[in-house]
């Protein structure tokens, strides 16, 4: 039978090989900084690899891998005193906002640039919003970003809609679900 | 070559993205939980040594200020403020380095940011933050240790009245940094405290409002 500490190991080699990726993305959406978003990161795996020790599969190892991560990278946020950035919620993107990009010579662009955007939109959200849209943009349904976050999968489906809404205004017609879209199972 | 804005796909763009090869092995992940630990543990010394410093300081200050007390001229009043004073900061000082322990000591291994929900943390983040704001001046003994110096200083100024440049000249700087640096310190507090107020409320309402 494997120890407490081999399981813990082990888990972490799981979540790591699973989500590593989704982390490494996770941490942009937090950080821009390269040299900070990599500590961030290194501290995201090393919560989880001690979260480990709790696990008791009340939940997925997904759900619980993106609350670590997501709980880790807001302490960052507030911690680095970013909430003094005039952070701002989805609804003032979607009234306020002017849109870059809306001229048909700012539409052209590179996808490095789109991300770019994409990036910037994010980095300018308050930390619950963002964990919606990265979760949004990492395909999850609504189900699964609801038990992430505590709110309703009802709630998580207006975020969701008002999501569409600005990636459309942002990005076009693809914004509007694009490839996986969310399922609101 | 650049391509139409709207051929991005914003689901596909953000999960195509380069991403780096990330994993931390055990040894490393052990490594960094002692390094940790002895971090804080040295923090906790630091805190200690500096507190300990202090309170032999002041305490020496309590201790020999009879000897001093006739070439400062002082009445029996301003005597036993400045000398109070002086054990006040000492036992100030003593608090701090306890406290700096209660606040650095490494707690246990086991983390708790796995068990809430993303918006109970970051409303916990929050309330936290605004706690020690709020109540900084208790929990660090501030207070006392204003009082501390402002009993050692007053018995001065109020010796020197009578020679107001000379007590304008001793204490007239400390006393204009203190009051420029009140006058910063607490609307700059007020104005945070009200903004995080209000985000924490915000997210109370929602919790109400949309929790599953």
């Amino acid at each position: 039978m494997p120890t407490e500490d081999a399981t813990q190991v082990s888990l972490y080699e799981q979540a790591a090989e699973t989500y590593g990726s989704a982390l490494d993305r996770l941490a942009r959406a937090y950080e821009l900084d390269a040299e900070t978003r990599r500590d961030l990161l290194q501290e995201i795996h090393f919560h989880l690899w001690r979260s480990f020790s709790n696990f008791d599969q009340r939940c997925s190892l997904r759900t619980w891998v993106y609350r670590v991560a997501h709980n880790v990278a807001t302490g960052h946020v507030i911690r680095q005193r970013r909430l003094r950035e005039r952070l701002v919620n989805l609804e003032d993107v979607e009234t306020i906002e002017t849109i870059p990009g809306n001229t048909p010579d700012e539409l052209a662009i590179d996808e490095s640039q789109a991300l770019e955007r994409l990036s910037t939109l994010i980095q300018r959200l308050k930390p619950l919003d963002r964990q919606i849209i990265v979760s949004y943009l990492e395909g999850m349904p609504a189900a699964a970003i609801s038990e992430i976050t505590g709110l309703s999968p009802a709630n998580i489906a207006m975020k969701i809609h008002r999501i569409k809404k600005i990636l459309k205004r942002w990005f076009g017609e693809q914004g509007d679900g694009g490839k996986g879209g969310v399922h609101a199972d | 070559m650049p391509t139409e804005f709207h051929n991005h796909d914003p689901q596909n763009l953000w999960q195509s993205q380069p991403t780096e090869a990330f994993k931390m092995s055990a040894d490393t992940l052990r490594l960094k939980a002692q390094r940790m630990e002895k971090k804080a543990r040295i923090a906790v010394i630091w805190a200690a040594a500096i507190g300990a410093g202090l309170f032999l300081w002041f305490g020496w200050g309590f201790l020999i200020f009879p000897e001093k007390f006739h070439s400062f001229g002082l009445g029996p009043a301003g005597f036993w403020t400045m000398r109070l004073g002086f054990g006040l900061l000492s036992l100030w000082a003593l608090y701090s380095g306890y406290k700096a322990y209660t606040i650095l000591w490494p707690k246990s291994a086991s983390s708790d940011v796995d068990l809430k929900t993303t918006l109970q943390a970051y409303r916990q983040g929050l309330e936290k933050r605004r706690d020690y704001s709020r109540n900084i001046w208790l929990r660090s003994g501030l207070i006392v240790c204003f009082v501390g110096i402002a009993m050692v200083l007053t018995p001065m100024m109020v010796r020197d009245i009578r020679q107001p440049l000379q007590m304008l000249l001793s204490v007239g700087p400390i006393l204009a940094i203190f009051i420029l640096w009140l006058a910063i310190f607490i609307p700059q507090r007020k104005r945070q405290q009200r903004k995080l107020q209000q985000e924490i409320d915000q997210l109370r309402e929602f919790e109400r409002e949309y929790r599953v």
